[in-house]
């Protein structure tokens, strides 16, 4: 399957203004409120030789701007959390090579609904993702500040607010949903 | 004629009767997994879906497979600038 082709599928499930109100230029817009980077060296972890290799990933600022905005004289404010952008071509491919094809486009369809846990969707961006996106939230990890003046890296966009309540939901329901199990002294906490 | 609305009335509730039954089972079962903070500071985020425990049951989980096919992307997505390797601590001083 091309990437338009997955695109097209995945479009069919998102409301008809998704994409015009999901990024806007974010030249003003400060770092940690949901601005796109290209080219930042991060760690991925590679399992065949047990290491962590040096990349270089298309990615999205989690970390708050409270956190991370240089004017801010704070402490631990130099580290900041990451995820890499998976290209939806990149994906697509991957997932051929790896499944059956007819497993694809139902894939694809819960994607663009956002049934799919773990994943969320990011539309196209031209010249640096024709197809759009794919944040897998277990691959948040981590870069310095520093990484993001170096030469070589290029600042894309920013999303709306629009987007970053898209992003954001997901990754309430990834991380703070509560627990199937009961933990100790859970009844404590509720009022 | 009264015989007659009785029968009617009857009919009708007869005929909606499960109907409630099963709206009040749906409602129950929605309670149960939708998540209620107990904090009494404002929401800070629109919360579009209610979070749910277990996932919705129309909710996709990854195989195992396709969590290889989203490390494999990322590998191929990002630019390799340098293999790992390992470092001594000391070295690190």
């Amino acid at each position: 399957m091309e990437g338009q082709d997955a695109y097209n599928r995945i479009a069919k499930q998102l409301t008809p203004d998704f994409v015009g109100r999901f990024y806007s230029s974010g030249t003003n817009v400060g770092l940690g409120k949901g601005v796109i980077f290209d080219a930042i060296r991060c760690p991925v972890y590679d399992p065949l030789t047990e290491t962590f290799l040096t990349v270089e990933s298309l990615i999205y600022v989690l970390t708050h701007e409270c956190d991370v905005e240089s004017e801010n004289e704070r402490v631990f404010n130099e580290e900041l959390l990451i995820c890499p952008i998976l290209r939806l071509e990149d994906l697509v491919e991957t997932y051929e090579d790896e499944l059956a094809g007819e497993l694809l486009p139902s894939f694809l369809s819960n994607l663009g609904k956002r049934n799919v846990s773990r994943l969320v969707f990011l539309p196209p961006i031209a010249d640096v993702m024709n197809f759009g996106g794919v944040l897998y939230l277990n691959q948040i990890t981590h870069t310095h500040a520093d990484a993001l003046q170096r030469e070589g890296t290029a600042r894309v966009c920013a999303v709306t607010a629009f987007g970053l309540q898209h992003v954001e939901f997901g990754l309430e329901n990834h991380l703070l949903r509560p627990k199937a199990d009961r933990l100790a002294f859970a009844s404590a906490l509720v009022g | 004629m009264i015989n007659y609305l009785a029968a009617f009335a009857t009919a009708v509730t007869l005929a909606i009767s499960p109907v409630i039954a099963e709206a009040k089972s749906f409602e129950s079962e929605q309670k149960a997994v939708k998540w209620v903070s107990t904090s009494n500071e404002a929401p800070t985020l629109n919360i579009q879906k209610p979070i749910e425990v277990s996932g919705s049951p129309t909710q996709y989980f990854l195989s195992a497979i396709e969590r290889g096919i989203m490390r494999k992307t990322l590998l191929k997505s990002v630019k390799i600038v340098q293999p790992g390797r390992l470092v001594e601590s000391k070295t690190l001083t």
